[in-house]
């Protein structure tokens, strides 16, 4: 990794406060994010996985600054997290292409429309915005004809091509991709996921990738980090972490993967099972927070919280039982 | 790995369906031929728009007609053609010997009643249908011992539930009971899991293919997931623009696919060792109204000739094992 990592998310957390009573009182704290903290370095892709409630989506939602962080911070380049920043400064460098087309884009604006918006926002394109629109859509590998059209007029996966094109719009570094294809056949899913590597390389620009499909993890991304109710549990290099995964959630969930051929099946042999279901972020375990569904808990894992140990650019830990010394 | 044995459960043969709509007809299956057998597992994939579920609906009756109408084919369920039967006949059918789960354990219930009086409800149907007087109490009964067998704990606390006050995983396993309740003998299991995260996906699968082998149901599966049939069914088919183009046993047509279409499904999905190569398949799924003619798949594939536009390839033997393995591609055409 080099010095200067682009994405810098120091000790996130969120809390969102559970009201009840006659009174509405805060009665407790929903911990979606507790605590992470990881780099990312410019040019590189960085995946995070996590079962739903995990807290992958808040955490790109803070990043994008569509919602503010209950404390820890969130650097970009050198634009300073949101909180009495300036927002349309976060906004020229960091973009977000939303899990759903269907529902991200206005269907009553043309395509030309939705991609000369946030150039007229933010004003800093010099030049003819109509052949800049066009432009986009080329580099997406749609036809210059779409921009007269709608959204219903549009495929999935063209709807996230232009979706795609209006987050380039303002030349941003980072992307935060939240599930981009998680709504689109395996066929069209290849053909996003080969025209953002492209994007990636032209532009060099870097990618925060939240998916649930840790098959797509492992060919698309650099680096990846597997989070449990709002806490990293493993962190690494996608081939260290996907090939020898330590912490058991990690090791469970990759056993569970449905898989298409006996390479496969190779990296699922001997990996644990885990059972039951993610736990509320209302209610979180005490000590190891996953020691409620862990194969592996000892005593101590219902007490203490594990530390990471391990190199985060290779591969760290945050267990008890399968520490990196 | 079963064979299909004489008899099947289920035979759909030249299965024709269309659609009438603003813009035409729509000719959406093209003569589909589907059989399982006896406690065989059988998988049907495709992508969205295939036909897949609109061939499920055809065989449990439920397509909305009109718009909907079936052209032709034969559906026989243990040799009785299915849709000659009268519609009383017909209800008795698909409310005990052939079941259903349904997919999204989010919408299938309905939440203003509590989880037992729903499950009730199917029984005590079933059971009236079928010309026999069941108390509440006996019916709680069998409800309870079922909710016991898709592994719900405490099933007397999810008899007096409302399904909001349940997990997705634990929805989903109330709708594994709801289709097993009657004692079916053919179980038709739409995209089971899909909307749950894989660790628990993988637990209900790992259910569902327990309760099918324990009771020797014969399983219809239908999913857009590779990975889901492979792990779960002795026999698929593929399916394409309302056509199979590929059946065979499971482990043959993984390790040796041989339609174009099917080879080039199997290289779009991501690969747990990272391998992927990212190579998608061109253009999109025809237009139902206007499909292109002979193989409805030549316009995208790398390998159409002449004939293909021409000429609709019938299914051709390709294999070598026990269980027929068959491609519907001019490239296999025996010379």
């Amino acid at each position: 990794m080099s010095a200067e990592p682009l994405l810098r998310v120091d000790g996130l957390t969120k809390h969102f406060p559970v009201r009840g009573g006659p009174l509405r009182r805060v009665v407790g704290h929903v911990r979606a994010l507790d605590g992470v903290s990881f780099d990312v370095a410019p040019g590189e892709t960085f995946g995070l996985a996590g079962e739903s409630g995990s807290g992958k989506s808040t955490l790109a939602r803070i990043v994008v600054g569509l919602e503010t962080a209950s404390g820890g911070r969130v650097r970009v380049g050198d634009v300073d997290d949101v909180r009495g920043g300036d927002r349309r400064a976060f906004g020229r460098v960091v973009q977000m292409v939303f899990q759903n087309p269907g529902s991200s884009l206005n269907p009553r604006r043309s395509i030309q429309a939705t991609l000369e918006l946030p150039l007229a926002i933010h004003g800093t394109f010099q030049g003819p915005i109509r052949a800049r629109a066009a432009e986009l859509l080329e580099m997406v590998e749609l036809p210059r004809s779409f921009l007269g059209k709608h959204s219903h007029e549009l495929s999935g996966g063209q709807k996230q091509r232009v979706a795609i094109a209006r987050a380039l719009a303002v030349q941003p570094q980072l992307l935060v991709l939240d599930e981009p294809t998680s709504a689109l056949d395996v066929s069209v899913q290849a053909k996003v996921i080969e025209l953002l590597q492209k994007l990636r390389d032209e532009l060099s620009l870097t990618y925060l990738f939240i998916s649930h499909d840790l098959s797509l993890m492992h060919a698309f991304c650099d680096r990846v980090g597997v989070l449990y109710l709002g806490q990293l549990a493993e962190l690494g290099r996608a081939d260290a972490v996907f090939r020898a995964p330590r912490h058991p959630y990690t090791r469970g969930l990759i056993a569970s993967v449905p898989v298409v051929g006996e390479e496969e099946v190779a990296l699922k042999a001997g990996l644990e099972r885990i059972t039951g279901e993610i736990p509320s972020a209302a209610n979180v375990p005490s000590g190891c927070r996953f020691h409620t569904r862990c194969p592996a808990a000892e005593e101590r894992c219902r007490h203490e919280d594990p530390e990471f140990t391990g190199d985060p650019s290779e591969q760290a830990v945050r267990c008890h039982v399968h520490s990196i010394v | 790995m079963t064979a299909p044995v004489a008899a099947p459960v289920l035979d759909v043969r030249g299965l024709r369906v269309s659609f009438r709509g603003f813009e035409g007809v729509a000719e959406v299956l093209q003569g589909v031929d589907l059989t399982v057998g006896k406690g065989e597992r059988v998988g049907l994939v495709g992508e969205s728009g295939c036909g897949k579920s609109v061939t499920m609906r055809a065989i449990m009756g439920i397509l909305r007609a009109p718009p909907a109408r079936v052209d032709g084919g034969e559906i026989r369920y243990l040799g009785r053609d299915v849709l000659t039967l009268g519609r009383r006949e017909r209800d008795l059918l698909k409310g005990r010997d052939l079941s259903m789960v349904f997919q999204d354990p989010g919408t299938s219930l309905n939440p203003v009643f509590r989880i037992g009086e729903q499950l009730d409800d199917v029984m005590g149907w079933a059971d009236r249908r079928g010309g026999e007087r069941t108390s509440r109490r006996t019916r709680r009964g069998r409800i309870l011992e079922v909710l016991k067998q898709v592994k719900l704990p405490d099933p007397a606390l999810v008899y007096d539930a409302y399904p909001m006050q349940l997990s997705g995983g634990m929805r989903q396993r109330v709708l594994i009971a709801m289709a097993l309740l009657n004692r079916p003998t053919l179980l038709i299991a739409d995209e089971p899991g899909t909307a749950l995260d894989v660790t628990t996906q993988d637990e209900i699968l790992r259910l569902l293919d327990a309760l099918v082998q324990h009771d020797g149901l014969s399983m219809l599966l239908i999913s857009h997931n590779l990975g889901v049939v492979r792990a779960m069914t002795d026999r698929l088919y593929v399916m394409y623009a309302g056509a199979v183009v590929e059946e065979g046993a499971t482990a043959d047509v993984f390790a040796d696919p041989r339609h174009p279409y099917t080879q080039a499904l199997l290289r779009c999905v991501p690969k747990l060792d990272g391998s992927a190569v990212y190579a998608g398949i061109d253009g999109t799924l025809p237009d139902y109204t206007r499909p292109p003619g002979g193989c409805r798949f030549h316009p995208r594939c790398g390998y159409a000739h002449a004939r293909c536009s021409e000429a609709r390839p019938p299914a051709f033997e390709v294999g070598a094992g026990p269980v027929a393995h068959r491609s519907a591609c001019w490239l296999e055409e025996p010379r």
